[in-house]
């Protein structure tokens, strides 16, 4: 039941893409979220979504990871497509009922809100996918170091950032413990009313929330001990590099950009 | 050198002290094995004299400097500190980044922090896992890991804290052959903490703690020689030891020093002769 968590579902492979800086993917992969928002007729979308495909061949991951990403969100992509269908007018009725019409308009209102999920899905997807949550975290701080003008204690967030990261896995180990010790003891997580099963979720949260406590100030403990006096004043072991490639990448999405909106004046 | 001095504390809301009076020296380059059963406040006094725990009475004094609030920064980059879980200690997202970060809290300059890094992982014998991520480490390897964290700070005394408590009989050995070899290399003062007799046996020295008061100060075969005191303070005895006085029990005339696993199966193999 944990192995479907959105971060850590990083590939390792080796790919152009895998390769890239983390802030260059990071800005790219949000630019282009926009973008998509400016597609507004068939060749538009076509282009983009060439353009998602050339991205997506490039990172080398089998497409099932891709198909992996998107079918959580069906449901929400479904619904809204026909929302979209049902209730937007424009051009020819086919269909009529009270508020309710199927049109023209509508069904491709519904077919360019799918695209649009779709689209940003695939990019979004190609992040998580050929960054690890690590380097994520890393680009999250080094764009943020602007906000340190303004007094937010960036790396502070970052190193918050860090270590939630890095002990997922280790409370998700120790849910599956406690889960399993309650198992034995009898209770049952499978099975009874909505109230039932809820209720039987106390004994895994609170013994998790207690040892979440005793492991904080463990670390607190441990980290003070190796001499951490808040983010001041220390030297970074791991930094990111920008390369040609990440300026190519960029340029890239430039001449994306420049294509959509002639596209958009044709 | 360390020296404590009339150390007394009582933890908060506690009636009864953790520490009461309790004084000693350490040697440089001695290895100080510190044992006592459950509360008997030998964690405690490790975590003072790291400063680790504020408002306790009497004096540290570490190589010449007396802890306060202005020289704790100071100690402790004297003092390498290893704790007993793995998990918990564990600050960086990969190895390396783990050894790195208390190079990183002194602002160690990247290049000669790299180079750090690399050669406390080759002396634990990690290298190859230097960008693994915890979660895919066992406790043992974790606890090297931590162990070279705290030596890439390269101090002069390091403190573990029932480090090898939570392994298994075979992450205990790794960890425990790596000490030796790394005192021997840093020329470094260590205090372990134990429950475990059979560890004291390789300390030079060992301190018997029993209810916040220090009971016995001695070498270990001095300790081991005396099994009713050992049991009058909750410990066991070890293993060859024990042997030895069951072997007592039935008649058999035994020398009185102290004799470990070896010297007891040298012995005996002279006697059967």
């Amino acid at each position: 039941m944990f192995t479907k968590v959105i971060f850590g579902r990083y590939v390792p492979i080796d790919s152009i893409i895998h390769r890239l800086d983390p802030r260059s993917k990071l800005i790219l992969s949000l630019y282009f979220i926009v973008l998509v928002f400016f597609a507004t007729n068939w060749q538009s979308y076509a282009f983009l979504g060439a353009a998602t495909l050339g991205t997506i061949i490039l990172t080398k991951v089998p497409l099932k990871f891709f198909w992996e990403g998107i079918r959580p969100l069906i449901f929400i992509i479904i619904l809204t497509v026909l929302l979209q269908i049902i209730f937007s007018a424009g051009g020819t009725t086919y269909w009529h009922w009270g508020i309710f019409s199927i049109t023209s308009g509508g069904l491709i209102n519904g077919i360019y809100v799918f695209l649009r999920f779709f689209l940003i899905i695939c990019m979004s997807t190609v992040l998580t996918l050929t960054t690890t949550p690590l380097l994520i975290a890393d680009a999250v701080e080094s764009l943020m170091k602007p906000l340190l003008k303004i007094k937010v204690p960036v790396y502070e967030i970052a190193l918050m950032l860090s270590i939630a990261l890095r002990f997922i896995p280790t409370l998700m180990d120790e849910t599956q413990k406690i889960m399993n010790a309650q198992r034995a003891r009898g209770v049952n997580f499978s099975s009874g009313s909505l109230l039932k099963r809820v209720k039987s979720i106390v004994p895994i949260l609170i013994p998790l929330f207690i040892s979440a406590f005793n492991r904080a100030e463990d670390l607190a403990t441990a980290m003070e001990s190796r001499g951490y006096r808040g983010g001041d004043n220390r030297s970074k072991f791991r930094i990111l590099k920008w390369r040609h490639a990440d300026t190519l990448a960029c340029m890239c999405m430039v001449a994306v950009t420049a294509g959509l909106f002639l596209l958009k004046i044709l | 050198m360390i020296e404590v001095k009339n150390i007394t504390y009582l933890y908060p809301g506690n009636e009864i002290p953790a520490l009461e009076d309790v004084s000693v020296t350490i040697q440089d380059n001695e290895w100080i094995a510190l044992v006592g059963h459950n509360g008997s406040g030998k964690s405690t006094i490790a975590r003072i004299m790291d400063g680790l725990v504020d408002d306790y009475q009497g004096t540290v004094v570490i190589n010449g400097i007396e802890l306060t609030d202005d020289t704790v920064w100071d100690i402790r980059d004297q003092i390498g500190f290893v704790f007993q879980n793995p998990d918990n200690q564990f600050v960086g997202a990969t190895v390396q980044d783990d050894v790195a970060f208390g190079l990183e809290n002194r602002g160690v300059p990247r290049p000669e922090m790299i180079e750090r890094v690399k050669n406390a992982l080759t002396v634990v014998g990690m290298s190859e896992f230097a960008t693994r991520e915890p979660s895919s480490l066992s406790g043992g390897q974790k606890q090297r890991v931590a162990l070279a964290g705290a030596l890439a700070l390269q101090p002069k005394i390091l403190i573990l804290d029932e480090a090898t408590s939570m392994l298994d009989p075979q992450g205990r050995k790794e960890v425990l052959d790596i000490l030796v070899k790394m005192k021997q290399k840093f020329s470094l003062t260590i205090i372990m903490i134990t429950h475990d007799l059979a560890e004291t046996a390789m300390a030079e020295r060992v301190l018997l703690m029993n209810k916040g008061h220090l009971v016995v100060d001695d070498v270990p075969e001095k300790l081991f020689s005396q099994p009713d005191i050992i049991k009058a303070n909750g410990l066991e005895l070890p293993y060859s030891e024990r042997l030895k006085q069951e072997l007592i029990q039935d008649g058999v005339k035994m020398p009185q020093e102290y004799m470990n696993e070896d010297r007891m199966v040298e012995w005996l193999w002279d006697k059967l002769k």
